[in-house]
C-alpha cells in the first residue's frame, strides 16, 4: 500500500483522491450535480454565486437525492461539496462579502470582475443618507424628511422607512448623529437630526419649517403690527381674528394645501393655545362666533374689543371686504352672510333679505331724495358675474375679479367634457367615424377653452386660484390639446372624406316643446310647470345647453326667451329607454353607447358602408335618433339591399321613426317582397301593431 | 427585436397562433352536437380552455355566411366576479351577458326593470345580431344565482324561438356549484374536462410549436432530458409551455447559444430567483404589517 501511495504522491492532489481503496479520476455523480448547479447559477445570475444561490439552481429531485444519500441538510451538504470541488480545482472562490463566499466554475467568469454585489450595513447606509440629505437641504432634518429624501434616491429604494429610523436612532445612541433641535407641529417627527461632525450653527433652520411654527410666526408678526398701529394712534391694540391670520397666510403664498380645509387655521391656533406652554390666548365673547387671539401674557383689559358701523351699507361693504380677504376671490351671498354671523357688529339692522340689501349696495347710481339719480361716490361692492345661478360680488370691478367667474365657467365646461374618459375609451367605440367625430368635437371644445385661457393669462393675477393652480390648468389643457391634435393628425388620412370641422349645432327644444314631446308617454306631465318639476323628472338624462339665440327672459317668442334648451336627441333616447318597447330600447341603447356629445350625422353616415355588421347596426341606431334628413335615403336603401337580415330590420324601424317618405307603404312593401322571411315577418309586425307611436315597438 | 434610433430594442410581437389539436376538435364537435344546448368546460389553469374557446369562435366567424339560414355568430368574453350574497346576483349575471352582447345597459333601466324584461331585451339583441352561442369564460367567478340569471336568457331565447347555447368555461368550484341546483344542472347538456398533457403530449406539442424541439431526436437521452425538464417545470399545461418557449426565443435573439438542458434550466432559474425574492420580501414587510393590524 505504502509503495502505491509513494508513486502517486507526485500526482496533482486536487485531481485525484483516495476513497475506500479506489482511485477516482472523475467527480462522483452527486458532485457532478452540484457542479452543474454552479454552472447554471453562474449563467442565471451572470456572476459568482453563494451557496444559497446554488441551492436554488438544484431541481427538487436533485435535492432529494443528495439529502437521501448523505442524510444532511442540503445547505450544509453543499458547503462541504463545494469546498471539495474547490480543492479539486473544478470551482474557485471569486470573492467575499462579510461571511459570504462567492463561487464560480473555474475559468467561466472574469476573475477581475466577478460581479459580486457591494453590501453595506444599514447603519453605514443610514449615516451616508443623513449626510446627503442634510447637505441637499442645507439644514438639520426631521426623521420624516430624511425618509422622504431616501425615496427620491435610486440607491435607497430598498431601504425601508423602518430600517432608516431604527438605524438613525442607533447612530444617535452611539453619537454619530446628534439631535440638533426640537420643533412642534409636524407629523414628520419632533427632532431635527444632524451628523455629529457638522456645525450646528450652520444647519439649524432659519425659517419656520412646520405649519404650526409658521402660523405662530404669522401671529407674532401680526401682533407686532397691531402694537405699532396702536402706539401711533395712542390706543389699545386690537386682538387678532382668525380671519386676519388666514389672510396673511394666503398673502404669503405658503402652505396652500393647508388652506383648502376651512378649519385648519382655527384648529392650529387652538393647538397653540392648548399646549403645555401656550403661545397664544383665546378671547371668546358671548353671542359671537368670532374668536380673538392675543399673546398669553396680555390680559383682556389691555386690548380694544369694541367696533362701530354707521349703517347697513358700511356693514355689508365690510362683510364683503372680509369675505373677499378670507377667501381671496369674489364671494357669493352665503359667504357674505357668514361674515355677518361671525361678527355681530356686521349684522344688518334692516329686516330686508340679504339679496335686496346687496342689490342696493351694488347699484352704480343711487337716489338722492330729489327724484334724481347720481353716481355712487364710494362704490365698494360690485357684482362681477353669475355662475350656476349664484351671483358673485367683489370689492372691486377689476378684470381679475371677473376673470374668476369666467375661469369657473371654463373649468366647469372642461370637467363636463370628461376628456380623459373620452380619449381613453376611444378604443372601445364601435363606430370608427363616430369616434373620429367625437374626438374632433373634443378638439374644437378644447381649442375654445385654450384660447380663452390665453386671454386670461395676460392678466397679472386671477383671484381665487393660485398661480400654480392656474398654470396647472393651462398646462393640462395645452397637453390635452397637443395629444388630441396628434391623434387626429394620424387619423385624418383614414377618413379623407369626412368634414374637418364638426357641426356643433344641437337641435334643441324649449321646456314647453319638451313637455309636448313627453306628454303622450307620461300623462302626469300635463299638470306640471316646466321650470320646476321637469328637472326633477328628467334629472340629468336630457342635456341642457345655453340657447345661442337667447335675448331676454320675458320675450313673447319662446325661442328667444329660453335661456337654456334641451337636446332633442337626448330627449328621444330618454323616451325610448323609459317608455319604449323592446325594439326602441334596443336601438336607444346602441345609439347612446356610441354618440356621446356628437350630433353631426355626417360622421355617422359613412359607417353605414362598413363591412362589420356590428358597426352598421350601431350606425343605424345613431341615425334614427339624430333625425337628420340626409340619412333618410340611405336607410331606405339599406332596408332593401343589405345582405344581413338583422340590419334590414333595424333600418326599417329607424326609417319609420324618422317618418321617412311614405313610410307605411314602404314597410308594407318590404313585408311582401323581401327575400328573407325574418325581414318579412318583422315588417308585417311593424305594420300590424302600429298605433301612431313608433316608440311602442 | 426591432432596433430603434436609441439602442433600445422593442420586442417584435409574436402572432398568437392557435395550434389545432385533436382534443380541441373533439370538444368543439361535442359542444356543437348539443346546440342549442348549454355546455360546461372545466379544467385547471393554463390547460387550454380559453384557447379552445377562441378557436371555436374563430371557426364559426370564418364559416359565417349571411345567406345561409343555419349560420350563426358566436361571442366569447371573460366575466368578472359576481360574489355569492352580493345581492341581485341573477340580475347581475344577466347584465353581464347584456353588456357583452349589446354594450353598456342604461343604469336607470337596469335598476327599475324586472329580470324578465332585461332578458327579453337581451334576446331581441341576440336575434338581431344572429348570435346563437355565447362562451362565458372564467365562469368560476360567478355565484350560482348569477349563473341562474344567465340561464334565464337561455330560457327566454327558447320561448322566443331563438336557438341559443351558453358555454360556461372555468375552473374553481364551477362543476360542483352548478350541480347544487337542479334548475341549472338540468340545463347543462354537455360536460368537457380539460386534462394537462402527459409527457408524450408535451413532446408532440413542443414539436409543433418550436423548430428546435422538432429537430430533437427523442431516442437520445440528452434530447429527451430537455423535454422532460419542460414537462417537469410546466406540468403539461400549454399556457405555461408557450410563454417559456417565447422567452427562449427572445433570449436566443439576444445571444444565440446552444440549447441544452443547462441552458433551459438557467433561463428558468432567472425567473424563479426573482419570484422567490419578491415573495419573501413581501412576506417580510406585509406579513408583519398584517400581524400588527390583527393584534391591534
Amino acid at each position: 500500500m505504502s509503495k502505491n501511495y509513494k508513486s502517486l504522491k507526485s500526482l496533482d492532489a486536487r485531481t485525484y483522491y483516495h476513497r475506500a481503496g479506489r482511485w477516482l479520476t472523475e467527480p462522483k455523480p452527486e458532485h457532478k450535480i452540484v457542479l452543474q448547479a454552479v454552472e447554471i447559477a453562474n449563467k442565471a445570475f451572470g456572476r459568482a454565486v453563494t451557496v444559497s444561490e446554488i441551492v436554488k439552481a438544484l431541481l427538487p429531485k436533485e435535492i432529494s437525492l443528495l439529502e437521501t444519500k448523505y442524510s444532511e441538510s442540503i445547505k450544509k451538504l453543499l458547503h462541504k461539496i463545494v469546498t471539495l470541488l474547490c480543492k479539486r480545482g473544478k470551482i474557485e472562490i471569486l470573492g467575499k462579502s462579510g461571511n459570504r463566499k462567492y463561487y464560480g466554475v473555474t475559468g467561466a467568469l472574469d476573475k477581475e470582475n466577478p460581479g459580486i454585489p457591494n453590501l453595506k450595513s444599514n447603519r453605514q447606509r443610514a449615516l451616508e443618507l443623513v449626510k446627503k440629505a442634510v447637505l441637499f437641504y442645507e439644514r438639520a432634518l426631521q426623521m420624516g424628511q430624511i425618509v422622504e429624501f431616501a425615496h427620491t434616491q435610486d440607491e435607497y429604494q430598498d431601504f425601508s422607512p423602518k430600517s432608516i429610523c431604527h438605524s438613525i436612532l442607533s447612530l444617535k445612541q452611539t453619537g454619530e448623529i446628534t439631535l440638533a433641535a426640537s420643533i412642534r407641529g409636524s407629523s414628520k417627527g419632533f427632532g431635527l437630526y444632524l451628523p455629529s461632525d457638522f456645525d450646528i450653527n450652520n444647519f439649524l433652520p432659519k425659517e419656520p419649517s412646520t405649519w404650526l411654527e409658521f402660523v405662530l410666526d404669522t401671529f407674532n408678526k401680526t401682533w407686532e403690527d397691531h402694537l405699532s398701529e396702536a402706539k401711533e394712534k395712542n390706543k389699545k391694540p386690537f386682538p387678532i381674528t382668525t380671519g386676519e391670520i388666514r389672510a396673511k397666510i394666503i398673502e404669503s403664498g405658503k402652505f396652500p394645501e393647508k388652506l383648502k380645509q376651512p378649519m385648519t387655521v382655527v384648529n392650529s391656533m387652538r393647538q397653540l393655545g392648548l399646549s403645555d406652554s401656550p403661545s397664544v390666548r383665546k378671547i371668546k365673547r358671548p353671542n359671537q362666533k368670532a374668536v380673538l387671539w392675543v399673546p398669553p401674557e396680555i390680559p383682556d383689559n389691555e386690548v380694544d374689543l369694541g367696533d362701530v358701523y354707521a349703517h347697513d351699507t358700511e356693514r355689508l361693504e365690510e362683510a364683503v371686504k372680509r369675505a373677499v380677504l378670507r377667501l381671496g376671490r369674489p364671494v357669493e351671498l352665503s359667504e357674505i352672510k357668514k361674515e355677518t354671523e361671525t361678527d355681530i357688529s356686521l349684522k344688518p339692522a334692516s329686516p330686508s333679505a340679504y339679496h335686496s340689501l346687496l342689490a342696493d349696495v351694488t347699484k352704480k347710481r343711487i337716489g338722492t331724495g330729489k327724484s334724481k339719480l347720481q353716481p355712487r361716490v364710494n362704490w365698494r361692492v360690485h357684482r362681477v358675474g353669475k355662475f350656476q345661478g349664484h351671483t358673485f360680488y367683489h370689492s372691486t370691478n377689476s378684470p381679475e375679479a371677473k376673470a374668476y367667474i369666467e375661469l369657473k365657467s371654463l373649468k366647469e365646461k372642461w370637467d363636463g367634457l370628461e376628456t380623459e374618459k373620452e380619449i381613453n375609451s376611444i378604443e372601445n367605440f364601435l363606430l370608427p367615424t363616430v369616434a373620429f367625430g367625437r374626438m374632433l368635437l373634443l378638439a374644437q371644445e378644447t381649442e375654445f377653452i385654450f384660447n380663452r385661457n390665453r386671454k386670461l393669462k395676460k392678466l397679472e393675477k386671477i383671484l381665487g386660484i393660485t398661480e400654480k393652480e392656474f398654470k396647472e390648468f393651462v398646462i393640462n389643457i395645452a397637453q390635452f390639446r397637443k395629444r388630441i391634435n396628434e391623434w387626429l393628425e394620424n387619423k385624418y388620412s383614414q377618413f379623407p372624406l369626412l368634414p374637418k370641422i364638426v357641426n356643433n349645432k344641437i337641435e334643441g327644444l324649449t321646456a314647453h316643446e319638451l313637455l309636448d314631446l313627453l306628454n303622450p308617454f307620461y300623462h302626469r306631465l300635463q299638470s306640471i310647470k316646466p321650470q320646476n318639476s321637469l328637472q326633477s323628472l328628467i334629472g340629468n338624462s336630457i342635456r341642457r345647453f345655453p340657447n345661442p339665440e337667447f335675448e331676454r327672459i320675458n320675450l313673447k317668442d319662446p325661442r328667444l326667451a329660453a335661456e337654456y334648451l334641451y337636446d332633442k336627441t337626448d330627449a328621444l333616447i330618454y323616451i325610448a329607454k323609459t317608455w319604449g318597447g323592446p325594439e326602441s330600447r334596443l336601438q336607444a341603447n346602441l345609439a347612446s353607447n356610441e354618440l356621446g356629445l356628437l350630433r353631426d350625422a355626417a360622421f355617422v353616415l359613412s359607417d353605414l358602408d362598413n363591412d362589420n355588421f356590428n358597426v352598421r347596426l350601431s350606425a343605424i341606431a345613431c341615425l334614427a335618433f339624430l333625425q337628420s334628413e340626409k340619412s333618410n335615403e340611405k336607410l331606405r336603401n339599406i332596408a332593401i339591399n343589405d345582405i344581413d337580415a338583422g340590419i334590414k330590420q333595424s333600418a326599417l324601424w329607424a326609417y319609420g321613426l324618422m317618418g321617412g317618405k311614405n313610410v307605411i307603404n314602404f314597410i308594407e312593401e318590404r313585408s311582401l317582397q323581401d327575400k328573407d322571411s325574418r325581414v318579412k315577418n318583422f315588417a308585417a309586425k311593424l305594420i300590424g301593431n302600429y298605433s301612431g307611436k313608433w316608440f311602442d315597438f | 427585436m426591432q432596433e430603434s434610433s436609441t439602442n433600445f430594442s422593442f420586442p417584435i410581437p409574436i402572432e398568437e397562433e392557435i395550434i389545432e389539436t385533436g382534443f380541441m376538435k373533439e370538444v368543439v364537435n361535442r359542444t356543437l352536437m348539443v346546440h342549442p344546448g348549454n355546455s360546461l368546460w372545466y379544467g385547471e389553469s393554463r390547460v387550454g380552455k380559453t384557447t379552445t374557446a377562441r378557436y371555436i369562435v374563430e371557426t364559426i366567424t370564418e364559416a359565417y355566411d349571411p345567406y345561409n339560414p343555419y349560420a350563426f355568430r358566436s361571442v366569447h368574453y371573460e366575466v368578472g366576479e359576481i360574489a355569492q350574497w352580493s345581492g341581485n346576483e341573477q340580475k347581475k349575471g344577466l347584465k353581464s351577458l347584456y353588456n357583452a352582447i349589446l354594450g353598456r345597459i342604461d343604469e336607470g333601466l337596469y335598476r327599475s326593470d324586472p329580470l324578465e324584461t332585461i332578458a327579453e331585451q337581451l334576446v331581441l339583441g341576440l336575434m338581431r345580431k344572429n348570435i346563437q352561442m355565447i362562451l362565458v369564460d372564467e365562469a368560476g367567478n360567478l355565484s350560482l344565482d348569477a349563473i341562474r340569471g344567465m340561464i334565464m336568457a337561455y330560457d327566454a331565447a327558447k320561448n322566443s324561438g331563438h336557438p341559443l347555447s351558453l358555454i360556461f368555461v372555468g375552473m374553481d368550484d364551477l362543476p360542483t356549484k352548478v350541480t347544487k341546483l337542479p334548475q341549472v344542472k338540468g340545463r347543462i347538456h354537455e360536460w368537457c374536462y380539460f386534462e394537462p398533457y402527459d409527457l408524450k403530449g408535451v413532446a408532440n406539442l413542443l414539436a409543433k410549436l418550436s423548430p428546435h424541439f422538432e429537430s430533437l431526436d427523442l431516442e437520445k437521452a440528452e434530447h429527451m432530458e430537455q423535454v422532460e425538464f419542460i414537462y417537469e417545470m410546466c406540468g403539461g399545461f400549454p399556457g405555461l409551455i408557450i410563454p417559456f418557449l417565447r422567452k427562449l426565443d427572445r433570449y436566443q435573439l439576444i445571444k444565440t447559444e446552444e440549447i441544452t438542458t443547462t441552458y433551459l434550466r438557467a433561463i428558468h432559474l432567472r425567473t424563479v430567483i426573482d419570484k422567490d425574492n419578491s415573495i419573501n420580501k413581501s412576506k417580510e414587510i406585509y406579513g408583519k404589517q398584517a400581524k400588527l393590524k390583527k393584534t391591534k
